[in-house]
């Protein structure tokens, strides 16, 4: 306790919160005074005998030392000394100092950001027990094509692995979805989520109230049963104590609430807030029953000391132990032995911003290592500059340890400083980042400033402080005391080798500013691509609106609705086509269907072919605006009449009947369970980018609603083409389809850009910041050129003193220093594009039609990069031409 | 007083003594706990400015004795120092182990007689 009082009043004391130098000198003072009194006194008070004035001096300055000592800790002392007086040069130095501290603080914030954002997306487990074990699974029929681009298992597969799992536990389907809730008279559309009941349980399920379900309530046929979230029990159920057993509707059934699941279950996703259990059919050997083939989003867990390479083997064998029926190509297409994949959930789950999060984050490095440089570029000049003066301390006894640590110190501070000032950046990114963000973007919601990135931030100012603390250490302890003090100090100082390493860093600047250029401009390629590709439809103008007929509701009701919803809103001022149909771009859902038809040339006898299939009415083509290439679209004579019309894509074209002539084709009994009518191809269109604009072309072929068994039914997609912004019309096309049918839920209504736009934002948001990075780059890179030019000028006046002298005009003068200036980024920007070459082909994944190897992202790098640098040159260069020959050879 | 064998103060007893003497004299500056003690040891215990005052500062950060300027009889400014509560319980305490650790190297030197 003594001991602890003690070292606070000295840590204190470091910090001079100690007595002052003056208060203990006067103490010893008084007592030497009190003891030549008593000496005087001894001697008769005639004669003062003072001890020799030396001694006394000796005394004091011993007893002085003791003081010091005992008054602070003498290490802590030096420290809180050094860190003193580099505050001091800060402050003096403030230009420099903000620079440097700047740039530090902007490379720590940039790469704490985008690691905590790793981190926190990438490489945290998912919030699931055992999560490390959870493996999404699905199967291939290699060659074949899929009916979209879910991946899924065949609940063939599935009830077969589940015979005699050995390397899994669990294996369960999952999937999200939206649903028309009704709880007494109100009904809502929200998010639930299916999953089988071991899945659920597994995945870390838990209820406040009731029981989960049991695994016999996700068999056909079973009670229908629910478990409720807790937010939906409190907002629409009025926290109700006795909700077990009380009864909802769901998409039109009803179901009785088993349990309350506690708020924080987030299984799939955030956006559930019930569940339902996931039925999964049973595949039965009685011909007469079902046969049918189903696909089920899948998700396992390995049974403990299990691979997912040992999953997949097992999985294997079982998909290849079924039988492969139409139903199962229809789903998985015609291809290969089935082929079983195991993925860690985690990495699926963050597939689709995997590729770019990974190029920011090493975007971030080089921004890292830039500032590094830069810092260590600032210090190096300032350690030159500084050279006399660090000559004189050590001229008058500073040693050359305690010279270097003083350095070091001055290092440190910069770099304890710029991380600190790099953290408040952070902390605050990670706090908007959320809302700037893409809406999509997985597990963003749980990105915050965490323990591991404060300590790569500690790592990276570590990083820093050796980069810039330590060279200009090195040379300040090798101080030649003769040559620094008597060589005129500037002219000669500095000297090859510290200008060799000062090249290096400016080169190694320009290498990493190239790399990222290169980076930004294939990134900002890839989406000018993307926004640049036609889709097929024209979504500027145009107001989609989702409508859903409860399942009881008959066929002819939907017809109904679909009539006077359209006939309504045609006289709605403002919009120009309606029209409706199954599907649209950019809703997942998609339909389709395989013929089997005649092939183009007819010995080739009939062709089975795969398409993407519309049912939508007149009106609907237009207000989306197809591309129509031949023949007509779809007119109101159409409906009802005794043939049925049929309009095909360029690649259905292309893929099963090329160089044929199509418009006026006749195929008899497309559909075997329809009464026979013929089918005639009257138009084609080109090929809709359904599912997003980096998707490949599909077969796609639209028919009439109302001929033959082709109607939509239940669910209604209307799409309305607009002369004003699309979004005043909202109102008044929900207001049409509610009075029209007041039983009919309205789903989402929004103008089909807005789609187009969310559908792009996650590149769109990795091009940004990509591009913002690249901007820091460049500007950091252009900032340390011009730190280190403009120095070296004004070191290097008497030189350029005397070249004016001996007749270079200021032309030369100025080239001079151009060149110096450019051939270093020049080097740089070489050594960049060379390792942009190596590395951009890891971006593959997260571009867009624009291979690793773009001349013109490669041609464009180095034309900003030179600007920029000649941009920095070029006021050091106009102030070494302007040197006066008389005043610069003066001042020497 | 050349005469005198001069002695060195027990190792961890300087404390101890220091208290004391404040004690013995109430608040005093350091010249007069020199003299004191000097007086005390008939010239043998002379202490020099190197080792009291550290000493009277390593006190004062403990919170031991509280030091603070007074202007003397003789008109000259000294630091005076008193002892504070907590000094008085450490001089009881290191009073009390001084006399038992003394009373058993006295038995232990005069072990046999």
């Amino acid at each position: 306790m003594l001991l602890i009082r003690e070292w606070f009043s000295r840590i204190l004391g470091a910090f001079r919160g100690g007595r002052s130098d003056h208060d203990l000198e006067a103490e010893l003072g008084s007592h030497l005074e009190m003891s030549s009194d008593e000496a005087r006194r001894r001697a008769g008070g005639s004669e003062a005998v003072p001890p020799p004035s030396s001694m006394r001096a000796a005394g004091l300055a011993q007893a002085m030392d003791a003081l010091r000592d005992q008054r602070s800790v003498p290490w802590l002392d030096d420290v809180v000394q050094d860190v003193r007086y580099a505050c001091r040069g800060m402050v003096r130095n403030r230009g420099f100092a903000a620079t440097a501290l700047i740039t530090l603080a902007v490379g720590v914030a940039m790469t704490a950001t985008v690691f905590s954002v790793v981190d926190n997306v990438l490489l945290k487990p998912l919030p699931f027990p055992a999560a490390d074990r959870l493996v999404r699974v699905w199967e291939e029929h290699p060659g074949g094509t899929p009916i979209t681009n879910d991946r899924w298992l065949s609940n063939r597969t599935f009830w077969a692995w589940l015979d005699h799992p050995r390397t899994i536990d669990v294996l369960g389907g999952f999937g999200t979805y939206e649903y028309t809730v009704a709880i007494d008279d109100d009904s809502v559309r929200m998010f639930g989520a299916e999953g089988s009941p071991q899945l659920l349980g597994a995945v870390g399920a838990k209820v406040v109230a009731g029981r989960l379900f049991s695994d016999e309530e996700a068999e056909q046929g079973a009670d229908r049963v629910v478990l409720v979230g807790e937010s939906m029990w409190r907002d629409l159920l009025a926290s109700d104590p006795h909700v077990i057993g009380r009864s909802i509707r769901i998409d039109d059934e009803p179901r009785t609430v088993v349990g309350v699941v506690a708020a924080d279950f987030a299984f799939p996703d955030r956006r559930a807030r019930f569940w339902l259990p996931y039925v999964v059919p049973r595949v039965s050997t009685d011909p007469k029953l079902n046969q049918r083939t189903s696909g089920l989003s899948t998700i396992g867990r390995l049974a403990p000391g299990a691979t997912a390479a040992q999953a997949e083997a097992e999985g294997t064998v079982a998909a290849r132990s079924v039988p492969i029926t139409m139903s199962t190509e229809l789903f998985f297409g015609k291809g290969g032995p089935p082929v079983v994949h195991a993925v860690s959930l985690l990495a699926d789950q963050t597939a689709t911003v995997r590729p770019a999060l990974w190029v920011l984050a090493a975007a971030a490095s080089c921004i890292l290592l830039i500032a590094c440089a830069n810092v260590a570029n600032l210090l190096l000049s300032r350690g030159v500059a500084r050279q006399r003066e660090l000559a004189v301390r050590a001229a008058i006894g500073a040693g050359r340890r305690r010279l270097a640590r003083q350095l070091i110190t001055e290092a440190a501070l910069c770099a304890v400083l710029g991380t600190i000032g790099g953290l408040a950046i952070t902390w605050a990114l990670v706090r908007v980042l959320p809302a700037m963000a893409p809406a999509r973007f997985p597990r963003l919601e749980e990105v915050h400033v965490n323990l591991r990135v404060l300590a790569l931030a500690a790592a990276s100012a570590v990083v820093a402080t050796l980069a810039s603390g330590l060279v200009p250490a090195i040379r300040g302890a090798r101080l030649d005391l003769f040559e620094s003090l008597h060589g005129g100090g500037a002219a000669s100082a500095g000297g090859s080798r510290v200008n060799r390493y000062r090249d290096l860093l400016l080169g190694a600047e320009a290498a990493f500013a190239a790399l990222l250029l290169v980076g930004a401009a294939l990134f900002a390629r890839s989406l000018i691509r993307l926004t640049h590709v036609d889709p097929g439809y024209t979504a500027d103008q145009v107001l989609t609106a989702r409508a859903l007929l409860p399942r009881s509701a008959s066929p002819d009701r939907t017809s109904n609705l679909i009539d006077r919803v359209l006939t309504a809103s045609r006289s709605l001022p403002g919009i120009t086509a309606a029209g409706a149909g199954t599907m649209m771009p950019l809703l997942p859902n998609t339909a389709m269907t395989t013929f089997r038809i005649p092939a183009a040339v007819a010995a080739e006898g009939l062709i089975q072919t795969r398409q993407v299939t519309y049912i939508v009415t007149p009106g609907y083509a237009e207000a989306i605006g197809l591309r129509l290439q031949q023949g007509r679209l779809f007119n109101a004579g159409d409906v009802g009449a005794g043939i049925r019309p049929m309009i095909v894509n360029d690649e259905f074209v292309r893929r099963y009947f090329p160089q044929a002539t199509m418009i006026g084709r006749r195929f008899r009994n497309l559909y075997p369970s329809d009464p026979p009518m013929d089918t005639e191809i009257v138009g084609v269109v080109a090929a809709v980018l359904k599912d997003g604009n980096d998707r490949r072309p599909e077969p796609e072929v639209y028919f009439v609603h109302g001929t033959g068994n082709r109607r939509i039914v239940g669910t209604v997609n209307f799409v309305m083409r607009t002369s004003v912004d699309p979004s005043t019309v909202t109102a008044a096309v929900r207001g049409v389809i509610h009075e029209t049918d007041r039983t009919a839920t309205i789903g989402t209504v929004e103008p089909l850009a807005d789609k187009v736009s969310t559908s792009i934002a996650q590149p769109r948001f990795a091009t940004t910041v990509l591009v913002a990075f690249a901007g820091t780059a460049l500007l950091l890179a252009s900032i340390g050129l011009y730190g280190v030019l403009s120095y070296a000028v004004s070191q290097r006046r008497r030189e350029l003193g005397v070249r004016a002298a001996l007749g270079a005009s200021r032309v030369q003068l100025l080239y001079l220093i151009l060149t110096e200036g450019l051939s270093v980024t020049l080097m740089g920007l070489a050594v960049g594009l060379v390792a942009s070459a190596a590395l951009t082909r890891f971006m593959q994944a997260a571009l867009f039609g624009v291979g690793p190897l773009d001349a013109t992202s490669f041609a464009a790098a180095p034309v900003a990069l030179i600007v920029v640098a000649m941009a920095a040159c070029l006021r050091p260069a106009i102030h070494a031409a302007s040197v006066d020959p008389a005043q610069a050879l003066r001042t020497e | 007083m050349a005469g005198k064998p001069r002695v060195d103060v027990l190792q961890g007893t300087l404390d101890m003594i220091v208290l004391q003497t404040l004690l013995t004299l109430g608040p005093s500056h350091g010249y007069a706990i020199a003299a004191r003690l000097e007086q005390v040891s008939h010239g043998s215990l002379r202490l020099n400015m190197g080792t009291l005052y550290p000493a009277l500062m390593r006190l004062e950060q403990r919170g031991l004795i509280r030091g603070k300027w007074v202007v003397t009889e003789s008109s000259r400014n000294a630091r005076s120092y008193r002892l504070t509560a907590a000094g008085k319980r450490q001089l009881s305490a290191e009073r009390d182990g001084w006399e038992r650790m003394a009373s058993i190297i006295h038995l232990l030197l005069r072990g046999e007689g």
